[in-house]
């Protein structure tokens, strides 16, 4: 009778864990969209998956490797948006489960309410599209295997020992930094008794002496890097240290779970009502605190990039402050901007940043930060050089990013691409196997390795052939630097459109207005009857600078635009010739800049130039 | 229900799967039958293998019938036996042990291998294919680097060893190891027991490790190429200014070049470094030094260097740099430097001639010709080039593709010669193993066999440096990692003529 109750209870507890488990997926699927992270790998550390002999290798060559391996095939299941809620869901229940299960085995009696607290930290870090999969897998796996630890009757320390401490370090190979969760609770079990004290001593400061022991007999890693392995690494969308922070957070409540465990039962008389308390409370935490507004934009914002959807991407970005843009954002935006030919309309609307071109900013530092810099975004870069016709730029800054950051489809496509431009399909054919073996063909590789065999160099694909319609062929020495590339690029295809807005952003970005009155020709859209507004603004800087008009061909600046122009130096309130000093040293506001600060023209030009910002508030 | 449970429990279904998976693997191979057609034309087969001579100790390759079909059957055939291998898909593998048996009771005779394709029911014959086992073996195993095509940032870098008479593949050191780069490996006498291995890190700094046995000693001092000579006292290493920019268009995107170089002979016994004038002279850029066996001659390669110094990137002029292969002669008994002299003139041919290997037996030089600098894998004319040391006359070299072809090494009995090249498809280097005869022939190369035919298809790295080795190597990976990271390396500065020139870029 008594176990028919207790199954009856711990039934009504699953389902109310399953039933919390259901609303978190639809808040998962529907407000998440853990697929974000799958197009934004570059902020939510999302891992590739290379289907290589060489990469499994390299995996199975380091301590938790096999997890690494499992979480970064099943990784490539978040390009599906409803297959990454289910396997954050599965793997959070699991950590829940994996809880229930250790704190049973320890205290035997069930702790029905604990397993909350590790479902929701998990809900939290995957709202926040920090991917952690590999370590909420490993987390639910530790679990399981110190229950089972847990329960094994056998009472002979020496032989519990023999078998627990090889064991220790196998779950260690396996799972790697996660196993930590699993120390306290086994330690507090072995603690229990006279007879395996030494033991559970051991295994208290296995953390200790276990990774040390591991690179000393088959890993051999700098030490330093090892224990560092027993955290997870820095999460590019995490500014705070959430993602370390949580996995302290679960090795304490490891330990405080331990010590709920092993306190003697108190008798107590149910309480029904308070049976939803946890299920209620960690439904309205995850509604309440479980996604960041701007995390979320930012992350769509990179989806919709990665879908071309330049359009949408605009609209989503009116939703972010221009201070809440950051430099991936204003790579997007740019991107969006270039694509839709609205540089010089809308560039100073969104406030975008020299580093909006993640390249040619001096305040990126030297060239090997820049290396680098672009290297953490490559994946998000992806093909942009290859579309600007920049074919060994692309090719260079593909191969950093393949061997700094891993296969994604993302890159190995543009970079199968270019390839075949230079007469390479048997080179091409490699890199697009690869992407074809990732789980799904996400990046349509397939198809294109069938087409590369019947058609070499893909000149019937239309993609391909716009891509050799706008390839540079002049060599240039350029040092890292963007502007000479695009100069050459537009001087050899001049109908090129993509490449003459991204050089009017640059123009105007580093306020190269010499170069830009040059170009004046070629750079505005031909099909266009006025100039772009932010060109005609640069003009009328350029005419108070040099005090005489600036040749403009077919071209006129309109006269709305000139009105403007003048009702700004009216409210500066410095004439013409003092405008001439203001736009002489640019991003050194005057004192008169009071009058105009937070004004209707804070996304013009020379708003831009005399304060190195623009962008309209939202 | 009690007796399917008491089934599962005794554990018979296990077996019964058990039974059922190893009858499908004894399914014997499709094999030709009834009428055969008769197709006049040779198969695609991947590796190639048309007028290849195998080494009498090779492991076989994997082998891709790449013609249509349902059905594959090839056979191998000598005058003492054959080996057949077949199936359903265009992948085949031989059985190692009859291959080797074939091998070995074949050697110096001819092999003939014939494809077999069944299509629409019938099976079709190709034309045999011709080719040969040596009667020299080659070194058992081959030492190399393995890096995908990086340009400046490595994560990580490995030194491998690869047992040729199967598919054995150990890790010597990895990059990641110290966190950095392992680069220039250099064996004596092609004994993996004694040698010295380049490491690069920036947390630990660059180190030469200097090993025998399973003694590794750190040289707080990075080195660049290197020699042993012969008799094992002495090592000649070039130290180099590497430095690295990229082509905004055409071909190859990367230029590398030495902003200035100069050899430095490394003292075994009291590890250290001194050069000389004839090797060291700063209007010129020395590289890529090979003793000659007999410890009498030094060859190397030379450019005149048309920049002043400072960092100058690319300096002007750097697309006319052509090395000249040179000579000196060195007086083993008391250490005595001759005066260098041109072996080869780059600078007449207009062509730049690097990496200079010569045989054991002292009677040919390998080297690699490009149209510039002295890093040919970035050049993709680059050629194999031969000469007879005892004429002084050019040799053909049949076997170069269109394609970079470079990295060349002799092995210890001077028949074989391994080298790398971009031939197969331009990007990924690839290691080829061919045939040197007596006569000063190179025959049609061997891909570098693998146990598996797909084992090239997504195979994103490149191969570079290899050299033949006779032992394996003893030391282990994590004996050689803790050396690279140890703190108490042994200060080995190079001379102050070199100082300059300490090796920053691999």
């Amino acid at each position: 009778m008594s176990g028919g109750a207790d199954w009856g209870k711990r039934w009504q507890g699953d389902a109310r864990l399953a039933i919390c488990g259901v609303v978190a997926w639809v808040w998962l699927w529907r407000w998440v969209d853990p697929s974000r992270a799958y197009d934004n790998p570059s902020l939510s550390a999302l891992p590739s998956f290379g289907p290589d002999a060489m990469f499994a290798r390299a995996n199975w060559s380091v301590i938790g490797g096999p997890l690494q391996q499992a979480s970064e095939w099943l990784s490539q299941l978040w390009h599906w948006s409803a297959a990454a809620t289910t396997l954050l869901l599965a793997s959070a229940l699991a950590v829940a489960a994996g809880v229930d299960r250790a704190a049973s085995s320890l205290a035997g009696r069930r702790l029905p309410g604990l397993r909350y607290a590790p479902f929701l930290l998990c809900l939290l870090l995957d709202g926040h599209y920090m991917h952690l999969l590999d370590w909420q897998i490993g987390w639910a796996a530790a679990l399981f295997a110190v229950s089972a630890e847990l329960s094994w009757s056998e009472s002979r320390p020496a032989v519990r020992a023999a078998v627990l401490l090889p064991a220790a370090g196998l779950v260690y190979y396996v799972l790697g930094g996660p196993a930590l969760i699993a120390v306290p609770l086994a330690a507090f079990g072995e603690g229990r008794r006279r007879e395996t004290r030494l033991l559970a001593g051991a295994l208290a400061t296995s953390p200790l002496w276990l990774p040390a022991l591991a690179q000393r007999a088959a890993f051999d890693h700098p030490l330093a890097q090892v224990y560092e392995a027993l955290l997870p690494r820095a999460v590019g969308i995490d500014q705070y240290g959430v993602v370390r922070s949580a996995a302290l957070g679960m090795i304490a409540f490891g330990v405080l779970v331990g010590a709920v465990a092993v306190r003697p039962a108190q008798p107590r008389a149910p309480r029904p009502a308070l049976a939803w308390l946890a299920p209620v409370v960690t439904i309205a935490l995850m509604f309440a605190v479980g996604r960041d507004r701007v995390d979320c934009v930012r992350m769509q914002l990179g989806q919709l990039a990665a879908r071309r959807d330049w359009t949408g991407l605009l609209a989503a970005a009116k939703q972010l402050a221009p201070q809440e843009l950051i430099q991936f954002d204003d790579y997007h935006v740019l991107l969006a901007l270039a694509h839709t030919g609205q540089v010089g309309e809308r560039l100073f609307e969104f406030g975008l940043p020299t580093t909006s071109i993640l390249r040619d900013d001096p305040r990126l530092g030297g060239g090997e930060v820049v290396r680098r810099m672009r290297t953490q975004h490559g994946v998000m870069l992806r093909a942009v050089s290859l579309e600007l016709g920049l074919v060994n730029e692309a090719e260079h800054e593909l191969h950093e990013t393949l061997e700094t950051q891993g296969t994604y489809p993302a890159l190995l496509v543009p970079m199968a691409r270019v390839q075949i431009m230079k007469g390479r399909p048997e080179a091409a054919r490699v890199l697009l196997r690869l992407a074809a073996a990732q789980p799904g063909d996400p990046a349509g590789a397939a198809p294109l390795l069938r087409a590369l065999t019947a058609d070499p160099r893909l000149a019937s694909d239309p993609v391909q052939a716009g891509l050799e319609r706008n390839r540079m062929q002049g060599d240039v020495y350029y040092e890292q630097r963007l502007m000479p590339l695009l100069e050459q690029v537009t001087s050899e295809h001049p109908g090129h459109r993509l490449a003459q807005e991204y050089l009017l952003a640059l123009y105007l970005l580093d306020n190269q207005l010499d170069r830009l009155v040059a170009a004046l020709p070629t750079l505005p859209d031909p099909a266009r009857d006025t100039l772009p507004r932010h060109i005609e603004e640069a003009l009328l800087c350029q005419e108070v600078l040099t005090g005489r008009p600036v040749p403009l061909g077919r071209w006129t600046i309109r006269g709305e635009t000139r009105s403007r122009f003048d009702d700004y130096i009216r409210a500066l309130g410095c004439g013409r010739d003092g405008m001439v000093d203001y736009l002489r040293t640019p991003r050194r506001p005057p004192r008169a800049a009071a009058k105009v600060l937070g004004s209707p023209w804070s996304d013009t030009y020379y708003y831009y130039r005399m304060f190195g910002m623009a962008g309209v508030a939202r | 229900m009690n007796r399917l449970r008491g089934l599962l429990t005794r554990g018979v279904w296990p077996s019964v799967v058990a039974i059922v998976l190893v009858l499908i693997s004894m399914r014997p191979g499709p094999r030709p039958s009834g009428p055969v057609t008769e197709l006049g034309q040779a198969p695609r087969l991947m590796p190639a293998l048309e007028g290849v001579v195998l080494a009498p100790n090779i492991a076989a390759p994997g082998l891709r019938v790449n013609e249509p079909g349902t059905a594959w059957y090839v056979t191998l055939r000598g005058a003492r036996g054959q080996v057949a291998a077949s199936g359903r898909r265009q992948d085949l593998r031989f059985a190692p042990r009859l291959w080797q048996r074939l091998l070995a009771t074949n050697r110096g005779a001819k092999l003939t291998l014939t494809v077999y394709v069944r299509r629409g029911g019938t099976w079709t014959r190709y034309a045999p294919v011709d080719l040969s086992v040596a009667a020299e073996p080659v070194d058992r195993y081959l030492v190399y680097r393995l890096l995908t095509p990086l340009y400046n940032l490595a994560r990580d870098v490995g030194i491998y060893e690869r047992d040729l008479t199967g598919y054995r593949e150990r890790v010597v050191m990895r990059g990641r190891q110290t966190g950095g780069c392992v680069n220039c490996h250099s064996f004596w006498q092609g004994s993996g027991q004694r040698f010295t291995l380049g490491v690069r890190s920036s947390t630990f700094g660059g180190r030469t490790l200097l090993v025998n046995g399973r003694s590794v000693v750190p040289l707080k001092q990075p080195i660049g190429y290197g020699s042993w000579h012969p008799d094992g006292r002495i090592a000649v290493y070039s130290s180099n200014q590497v430095r690295q920019f990229f082509h905004a268009a055409g071909e190859e995107t990367r230029d590398v070049f030495d902003l200035s170089s100069g050899l430095t002979v490394f003292d075994a016994g009291t590890r250290s470094f001194s050069t000389t004038p004839e090797l060291s002279a700063p209007d010129y850029l020395y590289t890529y030094p090979c003793w000659a066996p007999d410890g009498k001659t030094l060859y190397f390669a030379r450019a005149r260097r048309t920049w002043p110094g400072g960092e100058l990137i690319p300096p002007p002029g750097y697309d006319q740099v052509r090395y000249n292969l040179m000579r000196i002669a060195y007086d083993p008994c008391n250490g005595a430097w001759g005066k260098a002299e041109v072996l080869l003139s780059g600078e007449t041919a207009k062509r730049s001639y690097v990496f200079p290997r010569v045989s054991p037996d002292g009677r040919w030089l390998l080297y690699t010709a490009c149209d510039y600098g002295c890093f040919p894998i970035h050049r993709p004319n680059s050629d194999l080039g031969l000469i007879d040391l005892r004429s002084g006359q050019a040799q053909p070299v049949p076997i170069n593709s269109d394609r970079a072809d470079t990295w060349h090494s002799w092995s210890s009995n001077g028949r074989w010669v391994v080298f790398a090249s971009k031939r197969a498809d331009g990007l990924f280097t690839k290691l080829y193993l061919s045939y040197f005869d007596t006569d000063g022939r190179l025959h049609p190369p061997l891909l570098l066999p693998q146990s598996r035919a797909d084992y090239y298809d997504m195979f994103w790295h490149s191969y570079n440096v290899p050299e033949f080795v006779t032992q394996p190597v003893r030391a282990s990976a994590g004996q050689l990692g803790r050396a690279a990271r140890s703190r108490h390396a042994a200060p080995a500065p190079l001379p102050p003529e070199l100082a300059q020139q300490a090796p920053s870029m691999r």
